[in-house]
């Protein structure tokens, strides 16, 4: 019989919104990638039935912020219903509760999911099937200093003793400052001490603090959607035993990580030894995450010029094919999105060449004289593609300076030292 | 970089040539059209930069290029080879000389060449004719262009290529107005997406879910409804199919009403009855059948006719059977030995104890210790007796042998002083002692008068004049002679003939003269000093003579007076002492005899007691054991043991008596037992009692008896048996018999008949409830096949209602309009869930949002390209014109020099306008013409000038390699060729190295006249060298 109260934290479910930033996805399954964020919700359900949870915790975002999506709320409908029938109380917290409502397209959910908001404060206790309890409550707002940084202690909870655990949830937390020693507030007392757990509402990446008696958790998305949120995605499984700590274990149930990795490109390297770097870093992630389907994204770490890797985006696009079909080969799954050189002085033939030197330093005064950043750099482009407003917001949203930086880069060392080192 | 000697194994149309160049100054190689002059350029440049493919080409089938320039630098000689040939993919390039290290060769040969490029050799280094001709095949600005960039120098010839390219990928760049079009097209795309999904969400309608709820509602409760309503119609059917078994079933149970009931009577009694009685008898015939079997088993009666007892003593004696035959056989035995002793003792009693009585035979002791002791008395006898004489013996003989010692001792007593024997003995030896001393003293006394006899009488002798003695005399005789002979002859000699041989001879003489004087003086020298020796010698003899004749008078020897006295008094000693001594030892001998017979005596003494008592106490043993009184201790012994074996003898066959004796008693014993017992055992009576066959007789009756009591145990087990299973079935026939009286006391009767009735009556009842059963059971079944006949079938027991005919019909009614709305709910709920399946299984706006991120990746990646490979154009841009600014002048100005040198002042300067281009020429009066004004010559002979300057420019970085030119002076005019060779020579002072091959005689010509020699190459028409090539 287990002793502690047991629940799943998940966050920005944004069910049945897209992935974006893919470059490639040969090899994958298109539905796949299309029910990647409902496949990971379900496997949050599969989890906390697993493991006898006594509460489901859903915080941050539920629905597509392109868009509502009644695939997406049938799924949320049927999961709550799924873990009702398996005793499991569903509680979620959401930012608006009428961009919720709506998001659920008419849907009802079933009676034993509760919804709490900002706004108020607001309370709810919870029985999980074993006979644990925990209360829920909406913390309103942080008391802020005059930077408008956040200080405990946090208003809305309550003074009263509970026999079990308490659950704040804050829609502030994620402003907290965290200075060099990662567990600090900026001024002020600890929070609640009755508080056992923070989850904060809008955190886009998973982080945990432990400020005074409380934890505070945010699992990060249940899915990443773009290569900012790459890394393990997933849930987190919080097991409190009353007087302890909590106990915080990630629960990886994302069908797609986005990663970054980086393998050093020397004099010596060869397209074979680079692939077999890349298949190493892989084989070793997989050792640690498990199965599930990576999209890479490679950084060659380029410590001197190798003669025998070409940098031309054909040799780098082949080399992307060998590496995924080489894993798949393994029974691993490997997308790879990009390989982009990187180094500070990667090419020693060009370490000492004036002319290139000069090239680099006038790339980059043009970037420090654009006063908007890379729109600056896009208006000349803009223009000529008599883009209007919009897209042209579109088009610069789009634009990465340090992407665009690089293949102005590589073309400057394509025209000058007759090669091509461009980001494939 | 210098070139210093060109080294050919094979390439082109050269084979093994060695080609010396001058490294410090202008080297021209002559040869006409098709000598191979280019090839050398050719060969020049594949080894410092890789043989060509096309020059790899040329070569025949499986030849190899090969070749070695050599290289001045530096104050080293370097030999730089390279082999190379396309059908095994070779290209090896070595370096030898100079200290390179680790160094590769290519990295070697990179260094020595300053890390100029084959682009830049072939753009600055090496120009051929083919330069040339493509610069006049050139055009327009092309031409302007052309030059312009070979005045840029390294620098600016990359930043101009590589403006060029960026130009080249901006155009080729989906040929910008293509990759616009993708652009917008992909925005446009975009639009419609988002459109589209716009629309899609605009399409959801969150009522469909409700109404679907409602629907639901509806369906429901109409189900509800209907199932009221079936149930009511239900229950009417069910009702009329019940009433016909339900009525039956009510009549069953009044007939079995109308029997009374009976309590108490048992269950099956009479079945149980008839049971009881039928066991009853079984078992009381079965209790009979025992009974005969018991009085079978108890009549029996014995064959034998013996009782226990007497069957057990006859068994004790069958038993010992075996020890009686022994007895018997031990019985003649005995009997049989009795007699053979009884003989023999007859016979040894003749023998040995004739006169002896069995009681004397039996009283004596004939056991082995009084044996022993009378042997031992004996023997004590024996051994006293030979002691005593063996004592009186020696005594006779030590008695004797005193006597004759005494006698000796007496006579050797008489001639001697009263002293004893041992003092005379003592002085004779002391005596014998000193004899040999005072001899010695006597001869010594003689010796010492001789001696001084002599030394008396040698002074005298040397006084009186001793003559030497002969020896001496000759000696000296013979020396004088010599020497005078010899000093005579010395004398002749020297007068005669030498005076100095004379003189040595005389001189010889001379010395034999002097040795023989010598020789007398030293004699009488010797005996001069020999008389004072023997004087002093004479006194000490005479002390010593003197001591030894004190000595002497010590002694008291004065009756030796010589050698011969002394010996005969030592031989006289000597016997004395002898004498003494043996008379001495003879009395020590007596003494020591008479010793022994004192010792004697006391021994034969002890000797004498013992024999006395031995012999009593032989004489008293013999007295004891009733022997006749001897002294021969043989006899008594022998004759002891002659008694001891009849006494022996007499002892067995008293035994054997006594055990025949005893034998015989038992076998009476056992004959009367056995007498006695045929007499009380009811078997015949033996016709011989003879005790053995007796016994014979009982084991065979012992046998039948044993028959007799194994068949009266197996008899009285079955009786055992028979009374167990009697008593048994008695015990359950009383059983059975109150179980009857129960079962008529329970059903209230009291005897058999009344029990019989009582149980028709209960049969006829069973029956009725039977019936009953059946009805109720056909009831059941019927309820059985359905819940609802079940239901019904209660609820018509308990209240028995009936409903109305029109009831009925309302009921119908009711459910068929109910069931016509069930069904179209039910199809509006259907509709309401496909279309809801539809909706929340629709992909679409899912497929949109993927579609659309998948257009901003394309949106993005066209952009990234585009944005960056405009703005490092422009970058690219920018930084070209800054080079232009910054390394034109100096290269225009070196190029403007030596322009005007080569066009004879006719063109001062040349230019570029800032931002532009193209170079501008300026003639001497100032008027300027764009490059492509000029005449080919003028062109040409630009181009050169920039080279000269671009060459100076570089060589100012540290570049410094050799300049090849291959007639470049092909379209210059008389004076402006002079002028360039004049330059070309100034170039070459100045430390540079120039190539000049030229197929012009005249060039060739002014190159003389200037002071510079050039090469004829090899091959030239009619040359048969082997060393070449054939075309």
């Amino acid at each position: 019989m287990m002793e502690a109260f047991r629940f799943i934290h998940t966050s920005q479910l944004r069910l049945d919104q897209q992935l974006s930033g893919l470059r490639r996805w040969d090899g994958l399954d298109r539905r796949s990638l299309r029910d990647c964020t409902l496949t990971a919700f379900s496997r949050v359900v599969d989890a906390c039935i697993t493991h006898a949870v006594d509460l489901l915790l859903i915080t941050g975002d539920c629905w597509p912020e392109d868009g509502r999506s009644v695939r997406g709320a049938y799924a949320f409908q049927q999961a709550c219903q799924r873990l009702l029938t398996a005793g499991i109380p569903v509680c979620v917290v959401v930012d608006d509760l009428g961009e919720f409502e709506e998001g659920l397209c008419g849907l009802k959910l079933p009676r034993g999911v509760s919804v709490l908001s900002c706004g108020r404060p607001q309370e709810v206790v919870v029985n999980g099937p074993q006979g644990h309890r925990a209360r829920l409550l909406t913390l309103v707002d942080s008391r802020e200093n005059s930077e408008g940084e956040p200080i405990g202690p946090l208003p809305g909870s309550t003074a009263e003793p509970f026999q079990g655990m308490g659950i704040g949830i804050s829609f502030a937390v994620d402003r907290l400052l965290v200075c060099d020693t990662p567990f600090s507030v900026v001024g002020g007392a600890p929070f609640d001490p009755h508080l056992d757990y923070i989850a904060p509402v809008l955190s886009g990446q998973q982080r945990t603090l432990i400020l005074g008696n409380n934890t505070v958790h945010s699992p990060g998305p249940a899915q990443g959607l773009s290569p900012k949120e790459s890394g393990s995605c997933g849930c987190t499984l919080v097991v409190w035993s009353a007087g302890d700590e909590p106990v915080l274990t990630h629960l990886p149930v994302a069908p797609f990580r986005w990663e970054q990795w980086a393998v050093d490109l020397h004099a010596q390297s060869t397209p074979e030894s680079l692939q077999r770097e890349m298949l190493d870093v892989f084989r070793k992630h997989v050792a640690e995450i498990g199965d599930v389907t990576c999209l890479a994204r490679w950084n060659l770490i380029a410590t001197g010029w190798s003669e025998r890797v070409e940098m031309t985006s054909a040799a780098l696009s082949r080399l992307m094919d060998e590496v995924d079909t080489a894993a798949r080969r393994e029974g691993g799954h490997l997308v790879t999105q990009s390989v982009l050189s990187l180094a500070a002085a990667d090419v020693e033939a060009v370490s000492d060449d004036s002319l290139w030197n000069e090239f680099e330093k006038s790339l980059s005064s043009r970037f420090q004289a654009s006063r908007d950043g890379v729109a600056g750099l896009a208006t000349p482009v803009a223009s000529r593609l008599e883009l209007d407003r919009v897209d042209f917001e579109h088009v610069v949203a789009l634009l990465s300076p340090v992407r665009v930086a690089n293949e102005a880069l590589a073309a400057g060392q394509k025209w000058l030292v007759r090669t091509e080192a461009i980001d494939a | 970089m210098k070139l210093a000697e060109l080294q050919i194994d094979r390439f082109g149309v050269w084979q093994k040539l060695t080609l010396p160049l001058n490294e410090n100054g202008l080297s021209v190689l002559y040869g006409p059209n098709g000598t191979g002059k280019s090839t050398l350029l050719e060969f020049v440049r594949g080894v410092l930069f890789g043989y060509s493919p096309e020059s790899l080409k040329k070569l025949p089938a499986e030849s190899t290029a090969a070749g070695t320039v050599w290289l001045s630098t530096h104050n080293e000689l370097l030999a730089v080879s390279r082999r190379a040939d396309l059908a095994h993919q070779l290209d090896a390039v070595e370096i030898e000389g100079g200290t390179s290290g680790d160094v590769s060769g290519t990295q070697r040969l990179r260094e020595l060449l300053a890390e100029v490029s084959p682009e830049l050799w072939d753009g600055v280094f090496c120009v051929g004719l083919n330069e040339i001709q493509e610069l006049n095949a050139l055009s327009g600005e092309r031409v302007s262009a052309q030059i312009f960039e070979a005045a840029q120098g390294p620098d600016g010839r990359r930043i101009l290529s590589a403006v060029e390219l960026s130009r080249i990928d901006r155009s080729r760049l989906g040929q910008r107005g293509q990759l616009e079009a993708d652009v917008k097209r992909l925005l446009a795309e975009r639009r419609q997406t988002i459109e589209r999904l716009r629309i899609i969400d605009s399409e959801i309608r969150p009522e469909r879910f409700a109404e679907r709820d409602r629907l639901q509602s509806r369906v429901v409760d109409l189900e509800a409804e209907v199932a009221t309503h079936r149930r009511r119609h239900r229950s009417q059917e069910l009702r009329n199919q019940l009433s016909g078994p339900l009525e039956l079933v009510r009549q069953r149970r009044r007939e079995l009403d109308a029997f009374s009931p009976v309590a108490n009577f048992p269950d099956q009694g009479l079945e149980r009855l008839r049971e009881i009685d039928l066991r009853t008898q079984r078992l009381t015939a079965k209790a009979r059948r025992h009974q005969a079997l018991l009085k079978q088993s108890l009549g029996f009666e014995s064959r034998s006719g013996l009782s226990q007892d007497e069957a057990a003593a006859l068994r004790g004696f069958v038993a010992q059977k075996e020890w009686f035959a022994e007895v018997a056989r031990q019985r003649a035995t005995a009997a049989q030995r009795f007699c053979d002793h009884a003989a023999e003792l007859e016979s040894l009693r003749q023998v040995y104890a004739a006169n002896w009585s069995d009681e004397g035979l039996r009283g004596l002791d004939h056991s082995a210790e009084a044996g022993a002791e009378l042997a031992q008395l004996g023997a004590a006898l024996r051994s006293a007796r030979l002691r005593h004489a063996r004592l009186k013996k020696i005594s006779r003989r030590l008695d004797s042998r005193a006597c004759e010692l005494r006698e000796a001792v007496e006579d050797g007593r008489s001639g001697l002083p009263a002293e004893s024997i041992d003092a005379a003995l003592d002085s004779a030896r002391s005596r014998l002692d000193v004899v040999p001393q005072a001899a010695a003293l006597k001869a010594r006394e003689s010796t010492l008068r001789d001696q001084l006899r002599e030394l008396t009488r040698r002074p005298a002798e040397a006084d009186g004049g001793q003559p030497l003695p002969a020896w001496l005399s000759m000696a000296v005789a013979v020396f004088f002679f010599a020497g005078i002979v010899i000093a005579g002859w010395g004398f002749v000699a020297g007068v005669t003939t030498s005076a100095l041989a004379g003189l040595i001879y005389v001189f010889m003489g001379l010395a034999f003269g002097g040795i023989a004087w010598g020789l007398k003086s030293q004699y009488e020298t010797d005996r001069a000093d020999q008389s004072g020796f023997d004087v002093k010698q004479r006194a000490a003899v005479e002390r010593e003579l003197h001591a030894v004749r004190r000595e002497l008078q010590a002694i008291d020897a004065k009756s030796v007076v010589n050698a011969d006295a002394a010996t005969a008094s030592t031989r006289a000693a000597a016997a004395e002492v002898t004498r003494l001594s043996e008379l001495a030892n003879r009395e020590r001998e007596l003494q020591h005899l008479e010793q022994q017979q004192r010792k004697l005596r006391q021994r034969f003494r002890a000797a004498r007691a013992e024999l006395l008592s031995a012999r009593d106490a032989w004489l008293e043993k013999l007295r004891s054991l009733g022997l006749e009184p001897t002294l021969s201790v043989d006899e008594v012994v022998q004759g002891w043991n002659g008694l001891g074996l009849v006494a022996r003898q007499l002892a067995a066959r008293d035994e054997i008596a006594s055990r025949c004796e005893s034998l015989e008693q038992l076998w009476r014993a056992v004959e009367t037992d056995i007498a006695d017992l045929s007499l009380r055992t009811p078997a015949p009576q033996p016709t011989a009692l003879e005790a053995l066959s007796q016994i014979e007789d009982w084991k065979q009756l012992l046998a039948v008896w044993q028959e007799d009591q194994l068949e009266l145990r197996e008899r009285r087990k079955s009786a055992r048996k028979s009374r167990t299973i009697l008593r048994k079935l008695k015990r359950r026939l009383q059983a059975l018999a109150t179980a009857k009286q129960a079962l008529w006391l329970r059903a209230g009767v009291t005897d058999r008949t009344e029990f019989v009735a009582c149980a028709a009556k209960i049969a006829e009842r069973g029956a009725a409830a039977r019936l009953l059963a059946e009805a109720q059971a056909e009831l059941e079944l019927l309820k059985g096949e359905s819940a609802e006949l079940a239901a019904v079938c209660d609820s018509l027991e308990s209240t028995d209602e009936s409903l109305s005919p029109r009831e009925m019909l309302e009921v119908a009614t009711d459910l068929r309009r109910l069931e016509s709305e069930l069904t179209q709910a039910h199809d509006q709920l259907a509709e309401a869930d496909l279309e809801i399946e539809q909706l929340v299984n629709d992909c679409s706006a899912a497929d949109l949002r993927f579609d659309l991120q998948w257009i901003d990746q394309k949106l993005r990646a066209a952009l990234q390209g585009l944005v960056a490979i405009s703005l490092a154009g422009d970058v690219l841009e920018f930084q070209a014109q800054v080079v232009e600014r910054r390394s034109q002048p100096a290269t225009l100005s070196a190029a403007s020099a030596y322009l005007k040198r080569l066009t004879c002042e006719r063109y001062q300067r040349v230019w570029t306008p800032l931002t532009e281009r193209r170079l501008i020429v300026e003639d001497h009066e100032g008027n300027s013409h764009p490059v492509e004004s000029l005449s080919r010559g003028a062109r040409e002979q630009l181009y050169l000038a920039v080279r000269l300057a671009v060459i100076d420019r570089l060589a100012a970085t540290g570049v410094e390699l050799p300049l090849l030119l291959d007639d470049v002076f092909v379209n210059f005019d008389q004076p402006r060729t002079e002028a360039a060779i004049d330059l070309l020579l100034e170039f070459a002072s100045r430390g540079r190295q120039l190539v000049f091959v030229t197929c012009h005689q005249h060039l060739v010509q002014m190159f003389r006249e200037r002071g510079v020699e050039p090469t004829w190459l090899p091959g030239l028409a009619g040359d048969t060298r082997p060393d070449r090539l054939a075309g």
